[in-house]
C-alpha cells in the first residue's frame, strides 16, 4: 500500500474524527533486572589452603634455629680451617654447610608447595567466577511514547472555522468530511473560495468508489438549472438577496420589496426558469420590450398585466438594477465551455463549487445565488433524529451576509445536520464559543487577527506541540536559519528541568530519557501566526479539554514518534 | 608497602601469586578501570584484553605465551575483586599483583587477606541487596520525576501532558503546581538515595532501621511512599582483620 493509498484509507476510514491530538504515554516503568551482586561460587578452597599454608610454616617452624646454627658453625668452621689450613675442619664445615643447606630446604619447600597449591585452588575458582559471568542485557531506554489519537468535537452542531490556507481547509475538509462519509453519512459542500478547497476529498472519495455530485460554476451553469427547483417566490427571494449582498449598499431600498418584483416577474413565465428569461421578465415588467425569444406571447401578456400594478418610479430603478443582475448571470449560463457536471441523485458527496477565484460581479452574484439555493435546499430535507450523519461546509463564509448565514443554522440544527463554515478572517463580532457551538482556529493572517483570536482562548493554557508539528510551522513559515542562534520559536516555554542521573549500578547503566518528542507552547498571537497549514485549535465548550490542538492531516500517523 | 598477615606479594618462593583487592568505588566503572589498567601495564609489557564484559572481569597479558593476569569481581558496594597470575610464579606476574595492592591503598582502598576473603563475601552479598534496593527506589523515583498524577482519576501522565492520560480533563495551573511540588519531592529522594549508595561504595557501614532516611511526607498527588524493609547491620567491621606489614 502505497503513501497516497494508506492517506486514503485513513481519511475515509470509519468513525467521525476532526483531527488528530498528539498525546504523550508516560515512560514504562523500570523493570528490576539487575542482580545485586556478582555471581561468584563460594571460595571452598580457602580454608584448606589457609590451614595447608599455616601447617607447613608451622611445621617448619621448629627448624629454623637449627638451620640457623648449621649455617653459623659452617661458617665458622670454613673461616677457621681457611686460617689453620686444617682439612678435618674443612670437611666438618663443609658438612655443616650441607645440614644448613637441608635446613633451608625444609623451611621453604612446605611453604613453597603450600603456595603453590593455593594458586592453583585459586585459578580454578577464578575460572570458575569467569564462568558465572553472564552478559546482562542492557536495559530499555526511558522514552514517553507519542501517539496520534484521533479526536472529534463532543457534540458541537454548528462549527466556525477562522484563518487557515487553502492547503489547510484541503486537510481539514477531507478530514472531517472524509470520516463523515466513511461512517456512512452525507457530506454537502457549497465552495466558494474559487480555489477547491474539496479538491483532495473529491480525489479521495472518488477513488474510494463513493458516490459523488460535483458541480462546478459557471462552467456547469448551462447544465443544470439553479433556479429550477425554486417556487416564484424564492427565486425572488435568492434574487433580491444575493443583489442586496453584492451592493452592500444600505440605500439600495427594500429587500423584501425587491423579492416581491422578482416574485411577480417569475409567477408571470410558464416556462424554465432560466437567468436569461428572469432577467427579460424583470425588464417587461418595467415596460422594456422584452427579447422575442426570452419569453411567450402569453407570458409578455401576464407580464404586462403585472405591470400596472408596479409602475411607479423607485419600482422601475430596482427592476432595473434587478433584471442587470439577472443578465449578468444569464451571460455566464449561456456560455458554454462543453463540459458536463456529474450528477448523482443518491451521492454521499455533494460539492457545489465555485471555479475560479477572481473577484468579480458575476462571480460574487453566483455565489450569493449559490448560498440562496443551498437554504432552499436544506430547507426542503427531512429532519431525522437519527440515521446516518449529515454535515453541511460553506467554505469561504466571509461574503455572506450574517443574516443568511443564522437562517441557513437554524434550519440546519432542525434538521440535525451538523454545520461547518470556513471563514478565512476572524469576523470582529467573534466570541468564545458556547452551547452546542464550537470554534476552530487555524492559523491567522495578519496581528491583529491573531491577537483578536489569542483573546478567545483562555488565560494560562499550555499546547502540547509535537516536534513533528513544530517542524512544519517552520517549514511552512519559511523560517530559514542564518547562522548565530536559532530564535525560540513563537510561544514556545522552558523546558523543565532535565531529570537527574540514576546513581551508577554496574549492570543498570544509566539511560537519560529520551526526548519526548514534543514541547509546551502558550498559544500567543505569534504562536497562532505560525502554525502549521494542517494544525488548528478545537475550542470545544462541552470538552473537558478543550481547547486542544489537533492535526487534520493524516500523513502525521505515518512519522514514528 | 601493607600486605595482608601471611600473604607477601614479594616472597619469591613462598609467596602467593593472587590478591583481593578491595576499592571505594561503587564497581569496576571507568576510572577504576583506569587504575588498575595503570598499575599492571607500568611494567613487564602488560597489555589489557579487549574483553567484551568490563563490568565483571578484566585480563591482561604480556606475550602470547608469557602469562596472563585475570581479575574477577567478587561484590559491589564496595568493589571486591580477585587478580591472579596464570601461570603462578612468574617474576612479572608477583610484580604486577605487587603494583595492584599499592595502587589499592593509594586510592583509599586495600588488599584484603584469604582470611578476610569469606567474611567479606558475606557482607558483599548484603551491601549489593542493599544497593539494589536503593536503587529500585531511585528509579522508582526518577521515573516519578517523568510523570504527573491527575488528581480527579487515578491514571499517570507524562510530566510534559496537557491532559490526563485517563479522564482526558485539561490540567490547571493548581495541577501543575502540584505536580512541580511532588517532583521536587521526588528530586530530594533521589538525592538522599544517591548519598547513600555514595556511601556503599565507600565501604562505610550500613545505615540501620534507625538510620534510615524517613521518606518525606506525601504531597497531593505525588506518588505513595512505600515502606523498605530494614536494611541489615553492618557486618563490615566485624570482619575486618589487622594489618601487617
Amino acid at each position: 500500500m502505497n503513501r497516497t493509498e494508506r492517506r486514503s484509507t485513513a481519511l475515509l476510514a470509519p468513525g467521525e474524527r476532526w483531527g488528530w491530538e498528539y498525546r504523550l504515554e508516560p515512560a514504562p516503568a523500570p523493570e528490576r533486572a539487575a542482580p545485586a551482586t556478582p555471581p561468584v561460587p563460594e571460595p571452598d578452597w580457602l580454608p584448606a589452603a589457609a590451614q595447608r599454608y599455616a601447617a607447613a610454616g608451622r611445621h617448619t617452624l621448629r627448624y629454623r634455629w637449627p638451620t640457623l646454627a648449621a649455617a653459623a658453625l659452617a661458617v665458622a668452621t670454613l673461616v677457621l680451617a681457611a686460617v689453620l689450613g686444617s682439612g678435618a675442619l674443612a670437611l666438618t664445615g663443609t658438612g655443616c654447610a650441607v645440614l644448613a643447606l637441608a635446613g633451608v630446604a625444609v623451611l621453604v619447600l612446605p611453604r613453597r608447595l603450600a603456595a603453590r597449591h593455593a594458586d592453583a585452588a585459586h585459578q580454578r575458582w577464578l575460572r570458575g567466577c569467569a564462568r558465572c559471568i553472564e552478559p546482562i542485557p542492557a536495559p530499555a531506554p526511558e522514552v514517553p511514547a507519542g501517539r496520534w489519537r484521533p479526536l472529534r468535537p463532543a457534540g458541537a452542531d454548528h462549527v466556525d472555522v477562522y484563518g487557515g490556507t487553502d492547503r489547510g481547509w484541503a486537510a481539514l475538509l477531507s478530514t472531517v468530511a472524509g470520516s463523515v462519509i466513511g461512517s456512512g453519512g452525507s457530506v454537502t459542500i457549497l465552495d466558494l473560495t474559487g480555489s477547491s478547497a474539496a479538491r483532495d476529498l473529491i480525489r479521495a472519495a472518488g477513488a474510494a468508489g463513493h458516490r459523488l455530485d460535483l458541480l462546478t460554476l459557471p462552467d456547469h451553469l448551462p447544465a443544470v438549472g439553479l433556479l429550477a427547483d425554486l417556487a416564484p417566490a424564492q427565486v425572488g427571494t435568492v434574487l433580491a438577496e444575493a443583489v442586496h449582498a453584492v451592493d452592500r449598499d444600505s440605500d439600495t431600498g427594500d429587500r423584501s420589496g425587491d423579492a416581491a418584483l422578482v416574485g411577480q416577474a417569475v409567477t408571470a413565465l410558464r416556462g424554465p426558469i432560466t437567468f436569461r428569461r428572469v432577467g427579460a421578465a424583470l425588464r417587461a415588467l418595467n415596460g422594456a420590450v422584452a427579447d422575442g425569444d426570452a419569453l411567450t406571447a402569453a407570458e409578455r401578456a401576464n407580464l404586462a398585466a403585472a405591470l400596472r400594478q408596479v409602475g411607479n418610479q423607485t419600482a422601475a430603478s430596482r427592476l432595473r438594477r434587478l433584471a442587470a443582475a439577472a443578465e449578468q448571470l444569464a451571460l455566464l449560463e449561456e456560455h458554454d465551455p462543453g463540459v458536463r457536471p456529474y450528477r448523482d441523485p443518491h451521492a454521499q458527496l455533494r460539492v457545489m463549487q465555485l471555479a475560479g477565484d477572481e473577484e468579480d460581479l458575476s462571480t460574487g452574484l453566483l455565489a450569493q445565488i449559490l448560498a440562496g439555493t443551498l437554504l432552499h435546499q436544506v430547507r426542503r430535507l427531512v429532519p431525522t433524529e437519527s440515521g446516518p450523519a449529515r454535515l453541511l461546509v460553506v467554505a469561504g463564509a466571509d461574503g455572506l451576509r450574517r443574516a443568511q448565514l443564522e437562517r441557513l443554522d437554524t434550519l440546519a440544527r432542525r434538521r440535525g445536520i451538523r454545520l461547518l463554515l470556513l471563514y478565512r478572517r476572524l469576523r470582529a463580532d467573534s466570541t468564545a464559543p458556547t452551547g452546542t457551538d464550537a470554534t476552530v482556529l487555524m492559523r491567522q493572517h495578519g496581528a491583529a487577527q491573531a491577537s483578536q483570536a489569542a483573546r478567545l482562548l483562555p488565560a494560562g493554557i499550555e499546547l502540547l506541540v509535537a516536534d513533528r508539528t513544530a517542524g512544519r510551522r517552520a517549514a511552512t513559515t519559511g523560517t530559514v536559519r542564518r547562522g548565530g542562534v536559532e530564535p525560540e520559536p513563537p510561544g514556545r516555554l522552558p523546558a523543565p528541568p532535565p531529570v537527574p542521573p540514576l546513581p551508577p549500578h554496574p549492570c543498570r547503566p544509566d539511560v537519560p530519557p529520551a526526548a519526548p518528542g514534543a514541547a509546551r507552547y502558550a498559544p500567543t498571537p505569534e504562536f497562532l501566526r505560525d502554525l502549521p497549514d494542517t494544525a488548528y485549535l478545537l475550542l470545544d465548550p462541552r470538552d473537558g479539554g478543550s481547547p486542544r490542538l489537533l492535526e487534520a492531516d493524516p500523513s502525521v500517523l505515518d512519522q514514528a514518534t | 608497602m601493607t600486605e595482608p598477615a601471611g600473604v607477601s606479594l614479594r616472597r619469591r618462593w613462598t609467596g602467593r601469586h593472587y590478591a583481593h583487592l578491595l576499592l571505594p568505588v561503587p564497581y569496576l566503572t571507568e576510572p577504576a578501570v583506569a587504575v588498575l589498567d595503570a598499575a599492571v601495564t607500568a611494567a613487564d609489557g602488560w597489555r589489557p584484553y579487549d574483553d567484551a564484559d568490563p563490568v565483571l572481569a578484566r585480563r591482561w597479558h604480556r606475550h602470547p605465551a608469557a602469562g596472563t593476569l585475570r581479575l574477577a569481581v567478587l561484590g559491589w558496594y564496595p568493589l571486591l575483586v580477585t587478580v591472579g597470575a596464570d601461570p603462578a610464579g612468574g617474576r612479572a606476574g608477583r610484580r604486577a599483583l605487587a603494583r595492584l595492592a599499592e595502587a589499592a591503598l593509594s586510592v583509599d582502598g586495600r588488599p584484603l587477606s584469604d582470611a578476610e576473603l569469606p567474611g567479606r563475601l558475606r557482607a558483599a552479598a548484603d551491601r549489593g541487596a542493599a544497593a539494589a534496593d536503593l536503587h529500585e527506589r531511585a528509579a522508582a523515583e526518577r521515573a516519578e520525576l517523568t510523570r504527573r498524577r491527575c488528581p480527579a482519576c487515578p491514571a499517570i501522565s507524562d510530566r510534559l501532558a496537557t491532559h490526563c492520560g485517563g479522564c482526558d480533563r485539561r490540567f490547571t495551573g493548581a495541577d501543575d503546581e502540584r505536580r512541580d511540588a511532588a517532583h521536587r519531592a521526588a528530586s530530594d529522594r533521589l538525592h538522599r538515595l544517591g548519598t547513600e549508595l555514595d556511601r556503599l561504595a565507600r565501604d562505610r557501614p550500613m545505615r540501620t532501621s534507625t538510620d534510615e532516611p524517613t521518606p518525606p511526607t506525601d504531597v497531593a498527588g505525588g506518588p505513595p511512599s512505600t515502606d523498605r524493609p530494614t536494611t541489615p547491620e553492618p557486618v563490615d567491621q566485624a570482619d575486618r582483620p589487622g594489618e601487617s606489614s
